[in-house]
């Protein structure tokens, strides 16, 4: 063969492999939502527009509110991206890195020192939906950067048939007592913001002995806080901090758990609605931002065994009123300036 | 052979490497501001006892899987094992179980304080056997998702061993086992070898098992890196020990190859090689493939269905607590029927692609020296070394800048492509390592141009490796979750993507139910392929 058909062969090679690898990824392609730049179509209320959504909460909640949301703006298609809330910050921030701006039209996720972070980044806009002055003061942005959305506490939960109630633990202290050596789960604050905010809620009220003596426990630690449900209800690791609507799920479905509200308190973290900076849809961002707060999702979301961030919102049935539920005192500004370390320390402390 | 076409081919291959591995990865590293402070992360204690932690566990699960993956490729390929198809298609139905679900099986089966099998040998007086979360159980586990690896690669390149050099052995009076011991595994090497060598180096960058099981190993502490307050720096520095590791497994391969490179092998007077007789051996050795299957195939998958087949897993197995509406919302919902087309998509266009890529790239590997097969060596080392997490990141910062890819499902089968690529090299670099140059001469001699050779001669030959090469990345492209939730957009989300979100939904058994169609999709290709691929031109039974 000569020297220049070889290179032809070659060269055709390289190109079926090109257009090959190009044919197998099209199809998805056109579903996929707009690139940036594509031109602003959201000026005109009845003019079809989508936006693209970011949600770090859990499916069926996420896909109820979208329905619900879709169903008054017939006009709007919402492209949702859900992904675990640390898997959706660690995209945000690679596509901050990479582009100077989060690729969504509206996020939804946690927690308020992530929102305070990207504030600062300038990579979120003001706007102050309707209902903004309903949510309490301390859990919106007084700019209007951000308004929490949903509130999220943590509670104690144990397996009824590994645990007596008689011996059920009854305060987060209450952890530190060594009949629950190999007995304790909790998940890795490296990866969870709920298991962040119990690890320094605990260390502003009783110091990292808290945990020292946790230590002696010799917790099993997990990335994720799903993983915890499992460990729990199968009695592997009977007793584990557990996030409500996760705790009242399993309990809803008739399984062996039990959740205790600790005596210190719950902790609280919130599922925040913010508009990135730079977003082409911005009417549009802001008619989903007013849902994501309004009393129609707290209905919702209340329905579905979530707390609404509003004050004036009904609480999940069968489950107390917000404020009758006595909450952990955290310091947000402290835990602010403590969370670069916070996971660090924790591994030091507790181990693996 | 003429070096020609060869050295075009080289150039080429290295220029598609460079934009899916070297671009990518240049963005992470540039943009990860690795400065002093990173190096003094790296020699802190704790990061040397991360280190240290992964050598070991490593060291360990990847000796045992090697161990246990050769063998059980020699029992199925070369010897009379009965049942020996059935054996393999549990062997790699192992391969195809997302590890999510694996841990998940077994904590429900064996975990120390409520596993389903520990309570049960409880109530009949034996103590716990078996604690799944120590050293040991761990090692298990990780095993599960290595010897697949090994017994692909290693059994697909038994196909290949040359028969009449056994032939001789024994008629020059060799006993079985001496056949065995000084012709058969020394031949076998260049597949064992290659095994052992993707055994090792998938058991360093392991991310599933030690994440279920809390055990901060380096791919943990990557992803904890990528995590606020997202230290890059960290995780770049991370990968690139994950780097170094497979560089010294790497070394250690080729220095181990270089004394059998001039073996016989396939040449003029090629013959399949003949099965060995089991004899008396037969039983012990189908305990072997047994417990394994049962203990890496049949208990999990038991668990995963179950558990798809129940109203709520946590009540076990029973005629009340059986439905099939996991299945029905699992297939119902948009989210998830798009997630399983996608996964298809992206993984048959990586599988078909890399596979096309990969083979060229082992011959080049294979057949030239130089730089030119360093260069392209190296950035395959670099992209498999690599956990899943550092690659989707490395795509995410990359593929928003010019050419924006970002978005587009296109990003998520280069990355399968880009990632699980390097296994298929191997897999064909094995096979073409026992052809040997010389039947491609003969081919040229007899007057047949490069196109017939490859088509009619060196393609039906490794059938087995290629068929192999497909499945090494495809499998892992349609269960992959750590870069694509990092790389999935609205509307492309995949498989394990839909069934992570069930999961961290509580919705157990849907998300198991997601897995299980996942791993019969999966099973129904490679099937269609094993049937219809030509691998039986000349393995006959396989």
């Amino acid at each position: 063969m000569t020297n220049r058909g070889s290179r032809l062969i070659g060269l055709a090679i390289f190109m079926a492999v090109v257009a090959s690898a190009c044919a197998g990824g099209q199809p998805a392609s056109t579903s996929t939502s707009a690139p940036p730049g594509t031109p602003a179509s959201a000026a005109t209320p009845n003019q079809p527009v989508t936006i693209s959504f970011y949600s770090g909460l859990a499916r069926p909640i996420t896909d109820a509110l979208v329905a619900d949301f879709k169903k008054r703006n017939p006009q709007v298609t919402v492209n949702v991206f859900q992904a675990p809330i640390e898997q959706l910050l660690q995209k945000m921030q690679l596509e901050i890195q990479s582009s100077g701006r989060i690729q969504a039209d509206v996020i939804w996720t946690g927690d308020l020192t992530t929102m305070t972070r990207l504030r600062s980044q300038n990579v979120l806009q003001a706007y102050k939906p309707e209902g903004y002055d309903k949510v309490p003061e301390n859990l919106r942005d007084k700019d209007g950067y951000w308004t929490s959305s949903v509130l999220l506490g943590m509670y104690i939960a144990y397996n009824t048939k590994a645990v007596p109630p008689d011996k059920a633990p009854s305060s987060w202290k209450d952890l530190q007592d060594p009949m629950w050596k190999d007995k304790l789960v909790l998940s890795d604050p490296a990866v969870s913001g709920t298991a962040a905010l119990l690890t320094e809620a605990l260390v502003q009220l009783y110091g990292w002995q808290y945990w020292e003596a946790i230590a002696k426990n010799q917790p099993k630690v997990l990335p994720s806080t799903v993983s915890l449900v499992t460990a729990v209800v199968t009695g592997d690791r009977p007793v584990a901090p557990l996030v409500d609507f996760i705790a009242f799920d399993s309990l809803k479905k008739g399984d062996p758990i039990k959740v205790v509200a600790p005596s210190e308190g719950v902790p609280f973290t919130q599922i925040i609605a913010a508009i990135p900076a730079k977003t082409d849809k911005l009417a549009t961002a802001k008619t989903l931002v007013d849902y994501l707060v309004s009393l129609e999702a707290a209905k919702i979301l209340s329905d579905l065994g979530y707390y609404a961030a509003r004050l004036d919102a009904d609480p999940p049935k069968g489950l107390p009123a917000l404020l009758s539920i006595k909450q952990f005192p955290v310091d947000w500004a402290t835990f602010e300036k403590d969370r670069a370390d916070l996971a660090d320390r924790f591994h030091s402390t507790v181990g693996k | 052979m003429n070096r020609g076409p060869l050295h075009v081919l080289a150039v080429l291959l290295l220029i598609v490497l460079l934009a899916l591995v070297a671009y990518p990865f240049g963005w992470l590293t540039v943009g990860s501001g690795v400065n002093q402070g990173t190096f003094g992360y790296l020699v802190r204690s704790e990061t040397i006892a991360i280190i240290t932690r992964t050598i070991g566990l490593a060291l360990l699960s990847g000796t045992v899987s090697v161990v246990v993956g050769s063998v059980a490729a020699f029992l199925v390929v070369r010897t009379n094992l009965v049942w020996a198809g059935g054996w393999r298609a549990l062997m790699l139905l192992s391969y195809f179980t997302p590890s999510l679900f694996l841990a998940f099986a077994y904590v429900v089966l064996v975990g120390s304080n409520g596993g389903l099998l520990t309570r049960g040998l409880a109530q009949v007086g034996w103590v716990a056997a078996f604690d799944i979360l120590s050293p040991q159980g761990f090692v298990l586990l990780a095993s599960f998702e290595i010897v697949p690896i090994v017994f692909i690669v290693a059994a697909n390149s038994f196909v290949l061993l040359h028969g009449e050099l056994e032939d001789v052995s024994r008629i020059s009076g060799a006993s079985r086992l001496r056949t065995i011991l000084r012709v058969t595994l020394p031949l076998a090497f260049p597949g064992i070898g290659a095994g052992a060598l993707l055994g090792f180096v998938s058991a360093t960058s392991l991310y599933g098992v030690p994440a279920v099981f809390g055990v901060r190993v380096i791919s943990v502490a990557i992803q904890g890196a990528f995590s606020f307050p997202f230290r890059y720096d960290r995780a770049a520095a991370l990968s690139y020990v994950l780097l170094a590791f497979a560089f010294v497994a790497v070394v250690a391969y080729y220095r181990a190859l270089g004394e059998q490179r001039h073996l016989a092998l396939v040449g003029g007077k090629w013959k399949p090689p003949q099965p060995i007789e089991l004899g008396r051996w037969q039983l012990p050795a189908l305990a072997l493939v047994a417990i394994y299957a049962f203990a890496g195939v049949v208990a999990p998958y038991a668990v995963l269905f179950t558990t798809a087949l129940s109203r709520n897993w946590t009540l076990g197995p029973s005629p009340e607590n059986f439905t099939i509406e996991h299945f029905a919302s699992a297939l119902g919902d948009d989210l998830n029927r798009r997630a399983i087309t996608n996964s298809l998509e992206f993984a048959l266009a990586a599988g078909l692609t890399g596979l096309v890529l990969g083979s060229l790239a082992a011959l080049v590997l294979v057949r030239l020296k130089g730089p030119l097969p360093r260069a392209i060596e190296a950035l395959l080392l670099l992209a498999w070394a690599f956990p899943a997490i550092s690659l989707g990141a490395a795509f995410l910062i990359a593929f928003l800048h010019p050419p924006v890819l970002y978005g587009s499902g296109l990003i998520l089968a280069l990355a399968y492509l880009t990632k699980f690529m390097p296994l298929a090299v191997r897999s064909v670099q094995a096979g073409l390592q026992h052809l040997g140059p010389e039947v491609e001469e003969a081919a040229r001699i007899s007057g047949a141009g490069w196109v017939y050779t490859a088509r009619r001669i060196i393609l039906p030959l490794l059938a087995a490796p290629l068929v192999a090469g497909f499945i090494l990345i495809f499998a892992p492209s349609f269960r992959e979750l750590s870069a694509s939730i990092l790389l999935a957009g609205p509307g492309n989300e995949t498989l394990a993507v839909a069934a992570l979100l069930a999961f961290e939904s509580s919705q157990f058994e849907t998300a198991a139910a997601l897995g299980a169609i996942g791993a019969l999709v999966s099973f129904a290709v490679w099937f269609v392929l094993q049937r219809y691929g030509g691998t039986r031109v000349i393995s006959g039974n396989v």
